[in-house]
């Protein structure tokens, strides 16, 4: 009877919610625009422009000079007219033609500058190792397509030319010039079968697709019925109802999935749709291209389809807890944003090839539904890892929806006081100054650095290897500092910038030493179950660190962080979430976000640790510099294991065991724990009191 | 008949450097009010009337003490369900779902509230008929005037026929026709043996309609009694000097101590 009751108004609740989704404009522009409008406007367009580059180069002839004055006749078989006559020459299968123009050698720099022509070669005798030979060079410009492709087109007649220079030349000394011409003859077969190439290549794209566009769907209704009920003040009236908090989130956490299952099933409709189009003007285009069997791909989907209502049930939930913190929909958007990150960077997975699709992995959200619908096009199937994903995607939506409804029982989150929480977007004139960030421009300046690290950091990291490492240390902690400095914020307390009692730096070391054991046993540990992750980590390592010295490493890859990285993780950051947190979770968030930052799976938990310790550090003490210090120390070991192994094995053979005895284990845990907790207790900030008085 | 026990609600506050304090919005006030009474709760802006009204409410619990409601036959209420299904809660923040019109959503709140369908459509056209909705009740609540959409709010607290109502502010910023229907309202209520809670600035207002008034100021009760009383207590001849008397002898008092 009771459950009867509880049905009919989760019921009600849905119902309310559903009528209320479906009469706003930008659920349904992103439900329906997105997979009815944009979807094909974008495959249109894109073929539209491909056919249109395709009949614009067709159509075109291509201005090219050859200046070889300086050239000799009969060097290595050199025919200058013959060479002409090959170029210009029209009548074979090409689908375009070079023009020969008449220019004097000196002007065709200048004429390839003023785009007279699209490219010339300059034919040079030079003498080689091998005697005197002409040399031929093509100048192009590589930054205009028709002159790239002109130089394309002129080293494919060169080579035909060479082809038969040399068939020339081996008749001249009277040998049978096919055999020495093509001694072997090469070519390649693909054995995939037609739909496993089609499901390979759906494979890389469709994860992303799919978990962006659900996604996309599930945000719009996810801030409408939280983050929106607030802004539009309806929330009291809601709470005014006769209904738990737990009726009232399960009716609109249904509201919520519906959307995105109905916008997920509209966007795959339309991807189908659009690829069969596409998949039939290849056909008539390229005949012996693909033969693909469309009803092969019906299980497949049909699991497809399965995955994404289970995702989409797990990603309604989380968007649902990230918004229910905010107030207003532009605060939502703040706090969506790094999910937003989150999620699409573990789709991104689909991407790496021969990612290997282990039970672990298919327990990490996100990342097993990218990974399952990308194995399942090349049909994979392996049913106890699809059960698996459904099982724990449905287990974490559950877990969210919990949280969810403890969150709703905080009245501090449902009637917190109205007041502008981004500063950023506000004129700077109008903000007061001192205190500490806000949370929301916390979030927002870390979402900025995230960014910037990936875009910005990546490139001129791979770029410039250890200067680039430098640099994004720069930008890592010139964002926060532009940010506080715009807000007006008050320095010393933002980062914390408080010194620390002689005693704490003893406390700080010791624990950091403690920390560190624990860490190196917790890698050892996680490293057998992501070696390739460990392995890529070091290589890039490696690959960042050659011909750097060790000072210059140690002040880098140590100092830089110890300074950049606390700035924006243990000082701006961690002071926006410790003012409107409670101090345990603005320390276990600050520290997650710590790990995440490194974006490696084995690194979240080291790191992330590390982070946490960091925290309560700076949480005890207040001070900044303790942590700094640890930061360096803790990198410094690995800079100094990465210069010297050999002396640092002698000193710490404990680090270097393959395979420690439990007993080993077991003394360096207790050596371990013994260190951080003499280290925690020597940073008690309690004589401070005295001083008051 | 709502009573309050000793209500107690602590927020903490975040002051500079990062230092948590806490305070009492509400710090021990006890308060009944009857059947077929109407209670007037006064005070300045943050002493704590919304507060106190939101624990009455259930929308908030106390940190300390209780809330007892008992229903029309003087049964005791004690689950916070049951105690939501017989009070009509209006405040300020107790805004209209606007893409709705007021029918769609009295129906909606209605199922929610367990009615059926049928029940839900006899019941609006009960009320569409008390409070005179008739010319916009199929009008999107968006395209509503002020006083319309405040009539609507009545209406979504009338929907379930509560024993007590909790008004909080309800005539602010209405004009005086919109106003009026409130207050008419509020009457009607009470001479049917209602509760009313009801709290407000305009001490005009209060005078003419409230059987007890509670004065409150920084979370307690400083002053309670009827209008008379109250008047004859601190020697004025209106409402609005005997609440300006009364706030003014309690900030020196606060001073003194």
């Amino acid at each position: 009877m009771k459950t009867s009751v509880k049905m009919t108004k989760i019921k009600a609740i849905y119902k309310k919610e559903m009528m209320d989704l479906l009469r706003d404009k930008k659920t349904l522009v992103m439900m329906l625009v997105v997979p009815l409008v944009i979807y094909p406007l974008i495959m249109m367009g894109s073929l539209l422009m491909g056919s249109a580059i395709a009949g614009s180069l067709q159509s075109d002839e291509y201005q090219i000079a050859v200046a070889d004055d300086k050239a000799q006749e009969g060097v290595n078989g050199y025919d200058a007219a013959a060479l002409r006559a090959l170029l210009g020459d029209t009548e074979d299968s090409l689908e375009y033609h070079l023009k020969l123009e008449d220019i004097p050698e000196k002007s065709c720099k200048d004429a390839l500058a003023a785009e007279e022509i699209d490219a010339y070669i300059v034919v040079e005798a030079k003498d080689t190792e091998e005697g005197r030979k002409n040399v031929f060079t093509i100048y192009y410009l590589s930054s205009k397509t028709t002159s790239s492709t002109a130089a394309t087109m002129i080293e494919e007649k060169l080579e035909r030319y060479k082809e038969q220079v040399s068939r020339q030349l081996l008749s001249e000394l009277g040998l049978a010039s096919e055999l020495l011409l093509k001694p072997v003859e090469i070519s390649r077969s693909d054995s995939s079968a037609n739909e496993e190439r089609v499901g390979s290549m759906l494979g890389m794209i469709l994860p992303f697709l799919m978990i962006s566009s659900i996604l996309l769907g599930a945000f719009y209704p996810a801030v409408d019925t939280t983050a929106g009920e607030k802004e539009r003040g309806t929330l009291e009236t809601l709470l005014t109802l006769p209904v738990g908090n737990d009726e009232l989130i399960i009716g609109k956490f249904f509201a919520v999935s519906t959307v995105a299952v109905a916008s997920a099933v509209l966007n795959l409709v339309s991807m189908l749709f659009m690829s069969m189009y596409f998949y039939a003007v290849v056909q008539t285009d390229d005949a012996q291209a693909l033969q693909v069997e469309l009803a092969n791909f019906v299980p497949a989907l049909l699991i497809v389809v399965l995955c994404t209502v289970a995702f989409a049930l797990f990603i309604s939930a989380v968007t649902m807890c990230v918004t229910t913190f905010a107030k207003s929909f532009k605060e939502a958007n703040n706090y969506a944003t790094p999910l937003m990150l989150v999620v699409m960077f573990a789709s991104f997975v689909a991407f790496v090839p021969n990612m290997e699709f282990t039970g672990l992995l298919a327990a990490v959200p996100i990342v097993n539904i990218s990974l399952l619908i990308s194995d399942i096009l090349v049909f994979e199937y392996n049913f106890s890892i699809i059960m698996i994903v459904l099982v724990t995607n449905m287990v974490y939506a559950a877990l969210a929806i919990v949280l969810l409804i403890r969150l709703y029982n905080s009245e501090e989150l449902m009637f917190g006081e109205e007041g502008t929480s981004i500063q950023i977007f506000t004129g700077r004139g109008a903000l007061k100054k001192g205190g500490v960030p806000t949370l929301s421009d916390a979030v927002l300046v870390l979402a900025a650095s995230l960014l910037l690290l990936l875009y910005v950091g990546s490139v001129v990291q791979a770029r410039f290897l250890l200067w680039g490492l430098l640099m994004t240390q720069l930008l890592i902690i010139g964002v926060p500092l532009l940010a506080s400095w715009y807000t007006k914020k008050e320095l010393r307390e933002t980062f914390s910038l408080h010194a620390p009692k002689p005693v704490w730096v003893l406390g700080a070391v010791l624990s950091e030493m403690g920390c560190y054991l624990l860490i190196i046993l917790l890698s050892s540990l996680l490293g057998s179950l992501f070696e390739q992750d460990i392995q890529a980590v070091n290589d890039t390592m490696d690959y960042i660190l050659e011909g750097a010295g060790f000072v210059q490493a140690l002040l880098i890859i140590a100092l830089a962080p110890a300074v950049c990285e606390e700035a924006l993780f243990r000082g701006y950051f961690f002071s926006a979430a410790r003012k409107r947190l409670r101090p345990a979770a603005a320390i276990i968030i600050s520290g997650a976000v710590f790990g995440i930052y490194h974006l490696s799976l084995v690194k979240f938990f080291t790191t992330g640790l590390l982070g946490v310790l960091f925290c309560y550090v700076v949480y005890r003490t207040g001070s900044i510099f303790l942590t700094a210090l640890m930061h360096f120390l803790n990198n410094a070991v690995a800079v100094f294991v990465l210069f010297y192994p050999e002396k640092m094995e002698r000193l710490f053979p404990f680090l270097f065991h393959e395979n420690p005895s439990t007993a080993e284990v077991c003394a360096l845990v207790a050596v371990g724990v013994l260190c951080l907790g003499a280290g925690l207790w020597l940073l008690n900030p309690k004589p401070r009191a005295k001083q008051i008085n | 008949m709502i009573k309050a026990e000793n209500l107690v609600k602590t927020f903490t506050r975040t002051e500079k450097k990062n230092k948590r304090t806490e305070f009492n919005a509400v710090d021990g006030i006890s308060i009944e009010a009857a059947d077929g009474e109407i209670l007037g709760v006064l005070g300045p802006n943050g002493a704590g009337k919304t507060t106190l009204l939101r624990m009455l409410g259930k929308l908030m619990s106390p940190t300390e003490g209780k809330v007892l409601i008992t229903d029309e036959t003087g049964r005791e209420l004690t689950k916070e369900i049951e105690i939501k299904r017989h009070i009509g809660y209006l405040s300020g923040n107790t805004k209209l779902y606007k893409r709705f019109s007021a029918r769609e959503m009295l129906s909606l709140l209605g199922e929610i509230y367990g009615m059926t369908p049928q029940e839900a459509e006899g019941r609006i056209e009960e009320i569409v008929r008390i409070l005179d909705l008739g010319a916009f009740v199929d009008n999107r609540i968006e395209r509503l005037s002020t006083g319309q959409s405040q009539r609507v709010s009545i209406a979504r607290c009338l929907l379930h026929s509560p024993q007590v109502y909790i008004f909080d502010e309800p005539t602010l910023g209405l004009d005086i026709i919109s106003s009026r229907a409130i207050i008419d309202f509020m009457k009607q209520e009470k001479e049917q043996g209602k509760t009313v809670l009801y709290s407000t600035h305009y001490m005009e207002e209060a005078e003419f309609l409230c059987d007890r008034i509670v004065m409150i100021y920084q979370g307690q009760v400083i002053a309670k009694g009827t209008p008379e009383e109250l008047r004859a207590q601190t020697h004025t001849t209106n409402l609005r000097d005997t609440f300006l008397k009364l706030i003014e002898n309690e900030a020196q008092g606060g001073l003194l101590a």
